[in-house]
């Protein structure tokens, strides 16, 4: 088992394998196991710190498992949200609320059609590796012990309402429930990658190096031929060496804010086409509040341990919602002398997230500095269609025991019926909304024209033989469920496909 | 064209809020980029960790459960922690979004900040913002408000409230 931090790595050192992968989040993870179990040496590099660094709060987690620490993108279309992509020995995993859908069949047919006909990824042919996957992350519905009255207050609701839904799947075989799964679970419960797919590929021989950030790709006689990195101390950032890895095969696993940003860092951009950081997706999503006359108590429960969906709404995906103290504070809009007034009343509060596939795209590249540059704009649907899932959301909250609904919606106020909250709604415009995401991908796309895509069906860049992507950067299109199953299932899809 | 946010940004904020042209916003306009930590601080300067403190007795004023007041929960000291953790890029743009809230109200208060404004003024100031209907002034004190919100509810005094409710956090 070979997981080393930045005091393994001082000064300049230099490895040889036959993989090396940028990224160890769900993507680089599932690359790295498939590799690692085919006999190949890898060596997975990963910016983040080697060992998770948790505490219940924004400014420690942006600080240490956030990538961009945080990134916040003033849309060009008016508005503003962050986008969320995990940082660390597990990536995304470790902060994400572990839920794991499966890729709808519409959208992987979709993806057949983007790949000319490939159905390599068609859903018939994913299905034995979900299988596989979600046996190895152990994901399992939401149980009753854990599911906590916020999320059932969303099942009754959608019942009550005749509208499809239940408990998540999650990977979660040890969640007691606390809900702080997007700060880090505190308890081990969750079954991030830095617990299975890594220390699977470690026990093959893969070594992951924390703390260490790649700002080089090798490129010689046309090919990829290593990466070259800096390694720093996880709480300073102070350099503390230089790292080299050469190898046969170059992944870039760094999720579909970090990989582009690295292209366009390391120079590539010009190479590999025009779609480096192109046609990102980030499923933006907004929030309904409901408050309730008994006890609910958010954080008592599975995060995000409930769904629904409204057939007249596709695309459109609410799910429950925890938030700590500090942004619910901040959502009920209370100043002053009746600020306080927050603090009991956070225990009945029930909450549900609206997440929507969006039609809306954006952009990543680098700044001088290395830091990444990211752009959105939204699309008019997209407006219309969140709007519609929070009145829907309202109308599941009311049914399954709230007493009022609001949102964090500027000048929506607080309302005792889906009416009247459908008709404050209704005239508000994309820069009230206080809008979030946290699934940014398809900014390095899969396809069979170079012309709009970076990688072709094997993974493999158009423009530069020996450099591969795996990781939500590739999907070709928006999703509309959360990426992390899928995103390691087409990582060890493009992978197994390399070592046969 | 899209961007992050930026100086521009921030001063066509400015300049949408109605205290455009103020002499004191405009005169203090170029000594914001980047003035040195205050004696004990480790980012702030002693303005800008003024300013939050200001703002966080503004926000969570004394009396009431629990008794606390933001300012008396020191959340200037964290925010000062907040920003010395972050980039370079990303404190000064914060810092810059501090001196911006801390001059606005200098054209309708006699050229006062908002550091130097009684309680009353500073509530009502700060409700303002919350609600404005500029969104880039509204999220700018948004965004404020929940970085501090995040030591608020983690201060010892704060905690013996949240702490029931959570199982692996806040306390417990």
């Amino acid at each position: 088992m070979t997981l080393r931090d930045w005091q393994a790595a001082r000064g300049d050192t230099e490895h040889d394998v036959d993989v090396v992968i940028v990224g160890s989040g769900p993507g680089g993870a599932a690359t790295a196991r498939v590799f690692a179990e085919a006999g190949a040496s890898v060596m997975v590099l990963e910016e983040g710190p080697a060992r998770p660094n948790f505490r219940p709060n924004f400014a420690h987690t942006n600080r240490y498992h956030m990538q961009e620490g945080g990134a916040m993108v003033a849309a060009s279309s008016g508005g503003m949200m962050p986008i969320a992509a995990g940082r660390g020995v597990g990536g995304g995993s470790l902060v994400n609320s572990a839920i794991c859908f499966r890729t709808p069949d519409h959208v992987l047919d979709g993806w057949v059609d983007r790949l000319a006909g490939d159905r390599r990824y068609a859903p018939e042919r994913l299905a034995p590796v979900f299988d596989e996957i979600e046996a190895l992350i152990q994901v399992e519905t939401t149980p009753d012990a854990v599911a906590g009255e916020n999320n059932r207050i969303v099942v009754r609701g959608a019942q009550a309402l005749g509208l499809p839904g239940g408990m998540v799947r999650r990977n979660t075989p040890g969640c007691n429930g606390c809900g702080i799964c997007n700060f880090g679970c505190p308890v081990g419960g969750k079954a991030s990658v830095d617990r299975n797919l890594l220390p699977m590929a470690m026990a093959r021989g893969a070594i992951v190096q924390g703390d260490a950030k790649v700002d080089t790709i090798l490129v010689d006689d046309d090919r990829a031929r290593g990466v070259v990195g800096t390694v720093h101390h996880p709480d300073t950032r102070e350099p503390i060496g230089r790292l080299t890895v050469r190898a046969a095969k170059v992944f870039v696993c760094a999720g579909g804010i970090g990989t582009p940003r690295l292209l366009h860092h390391a120079g590539l951009a010009p190479r590999l086409g025009p779609a480096v950081g192109e046609h990102l997706h980030v499923h933006p999503g907004n929030a309904v509040l409901g408050i309730c006359d008994h006890p609910v108590r958010m954080w008592s429960g599975a995060t995000q341990g409930a769904y629904f969906e409204d057939p007249a709404l596709p695309g459109v995906l609410p799910h429950t919602l925890t938030a700590p103290p500090a942004a619910l504070m901040v959502v009920l809009g209370k100043v002053g002398h009746e600020a306080k007034s927050m603090l009991p009343l956070m225990e009945r509060l029930c909450g549900c997230v609206v997440m929507i596939s969006d039609k809306g795209h954006g952009s990543v590249s680098a700044r001088g500095s290395g830091r990444a540059h990211i752009g959105y704009r939204f699309d008019p649907s997209d407006v219309d269609r969140i709007k519609a899932g929070m009145i829907r959301t309202a109308e599941v909250l009311l049914a399954g025991g709230a007493s009022q609904v609001l949102g964090p919606v500027h000048g929506l106020g607080t309302h005792r019926s889906v009416d009247s909250f459908a008709a404050a709604i209704a005239d508000r415009t994309i820069t009230d909304f206080n809008l979030y995401a946290s699934h940014p991908m398809g900014s390095c796309r899969m396809g069979a024209d170079p012309a709009d895509s970076v990688v072709g069906p094997t993974g493999e860049a158009h423009g530069l033989p020996g450099l591969y992507l795996a990781d939500s950067s590739v999907f070709p299109t928006s999703l509309g469920v959360n990426p992390q199953l899928t995103t390691m299932t087409m990582a060890t899809a493009i992978a197994r496909g390399l070592t046969r | 064209m899209t961007r992050r946010i930026t100086r521009r940004h921030v001063l066509a904020a400015m300049g949408d809020v109605p205290v455009v042209g103020a002499l004191g916003a405009g005169a203090t306009a170029w000594q914001w980029w980047d003035r040195p930590p205050g004696d004990g601080l480790l980012s702030l300067s002693s303005d800008e960790h003024a300013f939050v403190q200001a703002l966080a007795e503004a926000w969570l004023p004394p009396g009431g459960e629990p008794a606390i007041s933001g300012a008396e929960a020191r959340l200037g000291d964290f925010f000062d922690d907040v920003v010395a953790a972050m980039s370079d890029e990303q404190a000064v743009e914060l810092k810059l979004l501090l001196q911006l809230l801390d001059d606005l109200p200098r054209a309708t208060h006699w050229g006062r900040p908002f550091r130097a404004l009684e309680l009353e003024a500073r509530i009502a100031q700060l409700d303002g913002w919350v609600h404005h209907d500029q969104w880039l002034l509204r999220n700018a004190a948004v965004a404020v408000l929940a970085l501090i919100g995040g030591g608020y509810t983690t201060h010892p005094d704060v905690l013996p409230m949240l702490s029931p409710w959570f199982k692996c956090a806040y306390g417990r």
